[in-house]
């Protein structure tokens, strides 16, 4: 009998703990605290930029300890994942950073808060910069992003010079880096032109911010119309074309892999890659690199998606992340962004040069150098991912990087890349 | 009168301690496959997030035709899809039953040979991805070099050449059978010593004690490992989000979900449901075929064990 009763409680218990342990949970997030979550979990000696950037957000929890909401930030990794899950289920975070472009279905669902009217109260335009333009959605801000996605190229002056070209060439147009990199190619040996593939997708964007017809493409969702433009069809052809030359060996879908052939090792004459790439130039290569914008005086930038809050938050909650929205663009979390995490900050009023000097670092001189060339470039267009959406940057990257190899017909792999990204956009 | 009391409290008893798992089955299981179902005939996207529309029978279709008519990868990923899983069963459960019967001899040094084989089981199938990526970089893996003793001056990068792609993909899967091994050799080494002793009184050598005494008396476990062997080789995803990102015609069923439901800006859910429903009906499939397959495999030899007994 006694051992009967056990068991029943035991049974019983079981299922209570199912019932109740979602109850628990529900609770558990009701303190008043403004949740914050960011992608900075790395630790200091893999990445020291997260660090100082936990070290911003520490410093406003700080000053607001005592507040009426505590300001807690939370470094995860996979902060994307949290927003998705969050956005099916008709929710959205406190507040996140986000990493991916914010979706569509939190737009249209209401969740985000919209941020212009705060911009515009406190004239905070110049502050967030490229983010008023770039990320004003049919009149709406959702999204602010402290740094903002800057891409260029770097080169290898020893490279160039072994291979006898000089950078005024080189860059002329994309028909003289074809050119260029054939010479490198000549070279022999381990060296070669440019990690193609995912890198190669700027070339398109390059080639299509060269044209009226492209810069127009750029500027919201792919279309078939788009898709059967001629600007499309001389992008994508330039870009496979300049892959195929380089050879299948020195393409693939994360750049990240080939990185240290340029940066390290010096096989590589040419990375396209963001102005952030001069924290990772090895010391002793670091006289032999220089950053360059893309042929035709084009450059990527890109606010993306950022800082981001819930519409759903309470009065005092929502004026804590806005506080906390303009402690970021602030000219001074701006210079430490600049210096401390080798980024471009967002907000225009700052002079990088003279932060660069100031802080007699080498790198960050490089760096200030790189930001000029990109924010003052005549053409500054969006990436494309961005605007067009992953889904379609990642079918391109596929198509660039099989006709990378050798023999492949490239119109005809154009062609099969039309019917894809037709359907895509259906 | 006592005896019904019993009986009512016994099944009280029962029901108390199926509830659990019932309640989690319901939730966990049934609810998000009956979901699944629904919402592929509903509009699920951006636009309606937290309320998918039915389309009305009219329309109903509408997801399905898209993945068959119109989404570019869904054809190539069913084809692989189902390769895989064909490959689960005649390639990677030969190859298991072989290593295990091997594993299953007394020789010096099997125990080690055994650890040592388990080994590659212990590594997410994302690390393999990962060391398999090394593996065929054709700056510094050990693929290319072995190709140009055969093709000279070969420099192409193999996870982008049609066809060699997905043979390079396939044996970033394929030949890592350590569980499939293990539980197949758990059930060798379950058969009675005594049948094989008898078997070799009359005469019969080690493989043939192997073919007409062991694999038809672990049949059944067979038949299982191939049931999972077959739907891991449909469900694949990592091997293809490591190596190829689905470049070079490597796109798998799992992927396409993936594609739909997460990369794509427009989360397609309820075109992604289209396709999992199709997973969902194609795996029942691959379990009857499994099936269907062992009951001939297994009647045939039983008839030509009797027909060489008379």
């Amino acid at each position: 009998m006694k051992k009967r009763t056990i068991s029943i409680l035991l049974a019983g218990a079981m299922t209570m703990a199912a019932v109740m342990g979602s109850t628990v949970t529900a609770f558990a997030g009701e303190e008043d605290t403004l949740e914050f979550y960011h992608g900075y979990y790395h630790d200091e000696s893999e990445w020291p930029a997260a660090k100082v950037m936990r070290d911003i957000y520490d410093e406003f929890a700080k000053t607001h300890a005592d507040g009426e909401v505590k300001f807690e930030p939370i470094a995860v990794e996979n902060r994307d994942e949290i927003v998705s899950a969050e956005v099916a289920g008709g929710n959205f975070p406190d507040m996140v950073d986000c990493g991916l472009p914010l979706s569509l279905a939190a737009i249209s669902q209401g969740l985000v808060l919209d941020l212009k009217p705060y911009i515009d109260e406190n004239n905070l335009q110049d502050a967030v910069g490229l983010n008023y333009t770039q990320n004003d959605v049919d009149g709406h801000i959702y999204t602010v992003h402290d740094q903002l996605e800057s891409r260029g190229l770097w080169y290898n002056t020893e490279v160039f010079e072994q291979a006898g070209i000089t950078a005024e060439e080189a860059f002329k147009d994309w028909e003289s880096f074809g050119v260029a990199m054939d010479k490198v190619h000549e070279l022999g040996g381990d060296t070669y032109g440019y990690a193609a593939g995912q890198g190669s997708r700027y070339i398109i964007n390059a080639v299509l911010a060269s044209t009226e017809e492209g810069r127009e493409l750029l500027k919201g969702e792919l279309t078939p119309e788009g898709i059967e433009s001629e600007a499309f069809a001389e992008a994508f052809k330039t870009a496979a074309k300049l892959d195929q030359a380089n050879g299948s060996d020195h393409t693939t879908e994360d750049v990240g892999n080939l990185m240290d052939d340029f940066n390290k090792n010096g096989k590589a004459a040419v990375l396209f890659n963001g102005v952030w790439n001069a924290s990772g130039i090895d010391a002793g290569l670091a006289d032999k690199i220089e950053s360059q914008i893309f042929p035709g005086n084009v450059s990527v930038v890109t606010a993306g998606s950022g800082h981001s809050i819930s519409a759903n938050l309470s009065e005092a909650e929502t004026e804590l992340a806005l506080e906390f929205l303009a402690y970021m663009v602030s000219p001074e979390v701006q210079a430490k962004i600049f210096t401390g995490v080798q980024a471009n900050p967002c907000n225009t009023t700052l002079d990088l040069k003279a932060l660069a000097e100031e802080s007699g670092d080498p790198i960050t001189q490089k760096l200030a150098e790189a930001c000029t060339q990109v924010n003052s470039a005549e053409t500054v267009v969006t990436d494309l991912n961005y605007v067009w959406g992953s889904d379609v940057g990642s079918a391109i990257i596929n198509a660039l990087m099989e006709s990378a190899v050798e023999g492949t017909d490239i119109d005809a792999r154009f062609e099969q890349l039309k019917q894809e990204l037709t359907a895509l956009v259906a | 009168m006592k005896t019904r009391n019993m009986s009512w409290k016994r099944k009280g008893f029962i029901l108390a301690f199926l509830a659990p798992t019932v309640i989690a089955f319901v939730l966990f299981y049934l609810y998000p496959i009956v979901t699944v179902f629904v919402t592929s005939f509903c509009k699920w996207d951006y636009t309606n997030i937290t309320s998918p529309e039915f389309f009305g029978f009219a329309d109903m279709w509408n997801n399905y035709k898209y993945i068959f008519e119109l989404y570019p990868y869904f054809w190539e990923a069913l084809r692989n899809s189902t390769i895989w899983a064909l490959l689960g069963v005649f390639v990677q459960i030969p190859v298991s039953a072989l290593i295990a019967l091997a594993f299953s001899r007394k020789v010096k040094g099997v125990k080690f040979a055994r650890n040592v084989y388990i080994i590659p089981s212990m590594i997410s199938s994302a690390a393999m991805g990962m060391i398999f990526l090394q593996l065929y970089s054709p700056l510094y893996g050990v693929v290319n070099p072995v190709i140009r003793l055969f093709k000279q001056n070969f420099s192409e990068n193999i996870l982008l050449l049609k066809g060699p792609a997905f043979i390079a993909m396939t044996c970033a899967y394929i030949f890592f059978t350590g569980t499939t091994t293990l539980m197949i050799l758990g059930n060798i080494m379950a058969v009675p010593e005594d049948v094989r002793e008898a078997a070799m009184l009359d005469g019969a050598s080690g493989l043939k004690q192997d073919w007409y005494i062991t694999i038809p008396m672990i049949k059944d476990t067979l038949r299982t490992v191939s049931i999972l062997s077959a739907t891991a080789g449909f469900l694949l995803y990592n091997e293809v989000y490591f190596l190829t990102k689905g470049a070079a015609g490597t796109y798998s069923i799992s992927y396409v979900i993936r594609e739909l439901a997460i990369t794509s800006t427009r989360t397609q859910f309820g075109r992604a449901n289209a396709v999992a429903v199709i997973q969902i009906l194609a795996g029942m499939l691959i379990i009857v075929f499994v099936n269907l397959l062992y009951s001939q495999l297994f009647k045939g030899k039983r008839i030509r064990r009797n027909g060489g007994q008379s």
